[in-house]
Formats: structure tokens, sequence, C-alpha cells
């Protein structure tokens, strides 16, 4: 319940308040979305197999997100902020694919 | 490739903490999502609203030209009218717009077509253009132009680095020269002139092409108009009186 709840007021939160994303933020938005399609992609996968488990969804979703966003913090400093987040947005783009194709497989059996 | 949940420690997720920091986690996720579909709908709409707001401006200005356009033309009928009421005598104001290069004009006369030769010594320079040029007022020529610009009364032919320019635009070879008059006129004496001849040994001696041609119907367009600026010269006002004639 309690999770359903916080989806809920977290959408309604950000329609509500619409906050402005800092200039100084702006290059992680993108980073934290797609981390955040991940983790939701890979929660459904795991809920599909019947092997969810809340913990590690926290866990890895936050991990995630902090290294991600350190990476490209990093990457800034170095003066190769882009190219770490083009990495960045790869390796989790791969991994989205690759959930929807095993929860694909799992509901079509192809 | 995803082995996140591989991790089976099934303990039941009955502790608040737990459920609260998941449901803290997905409120996080449902603010990012959010958060990102206003921010691009804002960009969207902010870049398509610039796009209008130009058009509008753009609009606007043509707008406003065609307007100063139909005044311009409307003052100049009636300057005319004007005239012609009060019987005012002053010179062909037509003849004048020829001979001054304010207005384009159509007329017989000749198309000369000049190209580079062969080798450095047949490139064609501005001083044969110059030459060219008056060579064809010597033959009558009446108005000419050079690649399309009309040569008026402070119109220059000028070498600049590797380009021609006429009235301080670039032109490139073929230079297509147009002169109006009377047609036979204009061959004969040019072929005749020193003009003619020089041209004739350029032609021998470098390959430089040159072709003449009459024709019946050939346009020459206006001078620039920032050619047809004057600042410090002014009338005598003895001639002044002489012309207006009342």
């Amino acid at each position: 319940m309690i999770p359903v709840l916080g989806l809920v007021v977290g959408v309604a939160l950000g329609l509500w308040l619409q906050p402005d994303v800092p200039t100084g933020l702006q290059p992680y938005l993108p980073i934290a979305i797609v981390a955040a399609l991940d983790a939701v992609l890979g929660g459904l996968r795991a809920m599909g197999e019947k092997r969810f488990n809340d913990r590690v969804f926290v866990i890895s979703f936050v991990s995630n997100v902090i290294i991600a966003a350190f990476m490209v913090f990093f990457g800034d400093l170095l003066g190769v902020g882009s190219q770490l987040s083009t990495g960045v947005i790869v390796v989790l783009g791969i991994r989205i694919f690759a959930n929807a194709a095993a929860i694909r497989r799992r509901i079509f059996h192809a | 490739m995803d082995d996140d949940y591989i991790v089976r420690e099934q303990t039941a997720s009955v502790g608040l903490l737990r459920q609260a920091s998941f449901g803290v986690v997905l409120a996080l996720i449902g603010t990012v999502f959010a958060a990102a579909a206003i921010g691009l709908r804002q960009q969207g709409s902010g870049a398509e609203l610039e796009r209008q707001a130009l058009i509008d401006d753009v609009m606007k200005s043509q707008d406003d030209l065609d307007r100063s356009r139909a005044i311009a033309a409307q003052l100049r009928a009636d300057v005319g009218s004007l005239e012609r009421e009060r019987g005012i005598d002053l010179p062909d104001t037509g003849d004048l717009a020829v001979v001054t290069g304010e207005q384009s004009a159509a007329g017989p006369g000749v198309v000369v077509r000049v190209d580079n030769g062969s080798g450095a010594d047949g490139l064609v320079a501005d001083t044969d253009l110059q030459l060219l040029v008056n060579g064809l007022w010597y033959a009558g020529a009446e108005a000419v132009s050079v690649d399309g610009e009309r040569i008026g009364s402070l119109s220059s032919i000028r070498a600049a680095g590797d380009a021609i320019t006429v009235n301080f635009r670039s032109i490139r070879a073929p230079y297509d020269v147009i002169a109006l008059g009377d047609s036979d006129a204009l061959l004969t004496r040019f072929s005749q002139s020193p003009t003619g001849q020089y041209w004739e040994a350029r032609h021998r001696q470098a390959k430089v092409r040159f072709g003449m041609t009459a024709t019946s119907d050939a346009v020459v367009p206006a001078v620039p108009e920032r050619r047809l600026e004057v600042t410090h010269a002014r009338l005598l006002s003895g001639v002044e009186q002489e012309g207006v004639g009342s």
C-alpha cells in the first residue's frame, strides 16, 4: 500500500510543484530517468519471475543512480562528461532492452 | 544480463521502514518522470512559441514593406501628375532615368560574352573590362551592364583580390556585357575602334574568348540604389531655377 501511495504522491508532487531542474543538475536528469526506467523494468521482470524483492529494488535503484551520477560528475571534472553520460545511458539502455526481452519472452513465449 | 534479483533471500517485506523506503524510492521515480515530462513539454512549446513569433515578425515586416512600396508608387504617380498639371518643363525624366541608370532599361543592342583564355595571360583583368565598356560607350551604347551590374556615373570596375567587382559586387567569368544602342552601329564601330582591335589581339595571343552578338531585345537592370546616392554634391542654384523653368 505504502509503495503505491508513494508513487501516486511522487507523480502528483512532480505535476503540482513543476520543479525547475537547476542548471547544475541538468546533465543528471536523463541519467536519472534512464536509471529509473531500468529499475522499473527490472522490477517488473523480477515480479513476473516471482522473485521480486523490494529490498533489492530499492538498493539497486539507489546504487545505480549514485554510480551513474558519480560517473557523470567525474566525467565533467575530467572534461569527458558527455562521453561518460553516453556510456551510462548505453549500459542502462542495454539492461532495459534485456529486461524488456525477458518480459516479452515470458508473456509471448517468443 | 540482469542478475540483480538472483540473490534471493526471501525475507518477507513486513518492516515499516522497508515499506517506507520502497515508497520513497517510487515517489522519487514518479517525481523524476513527471518533472522530465513537464520539462520536455515546456521546452517543446518554448521553441514552438519562438518560431511562431519569428514567423509573425517576418509576416509583419513583409506587410510593412508592401505598404511602403504602395505608398511610394502612389507618391511617385502623384508627383508625375502634379508636374504635368503645373506644366513644369522638366527635362524628360524618362530619358534621364535611362541615362543615369536610375531605372532598368530595355531595347536593341549587343550582348558581349567574354571568358578567360589559357594561361595566366589569358585571365580577363579589370582593365580589360574597363576598356571594353569604354569601347562600347564610344561605339554609341546608351546603357551598359556588366554581368547584371548596370554601369552608372558612380560605378567602378575594379579588381579586388582574384575577383573583379562592379558596383562593389563580385562578378565571375564568363562575363556577359550588355549594351543598349543601335546594334549594327555598335558592332561596326566597336570592331573598328582601338578597343575592338585590342580585344582581337587578346583573342589571338591569349585565346581570350570574345563574342559579340546583336540582339533586338536586351534588358539592363537599374544601378543599385547605394550607387545613386549623393550626399555632398548639390545642384547649382541657377541651374536649378532654369530647370524648374517657372
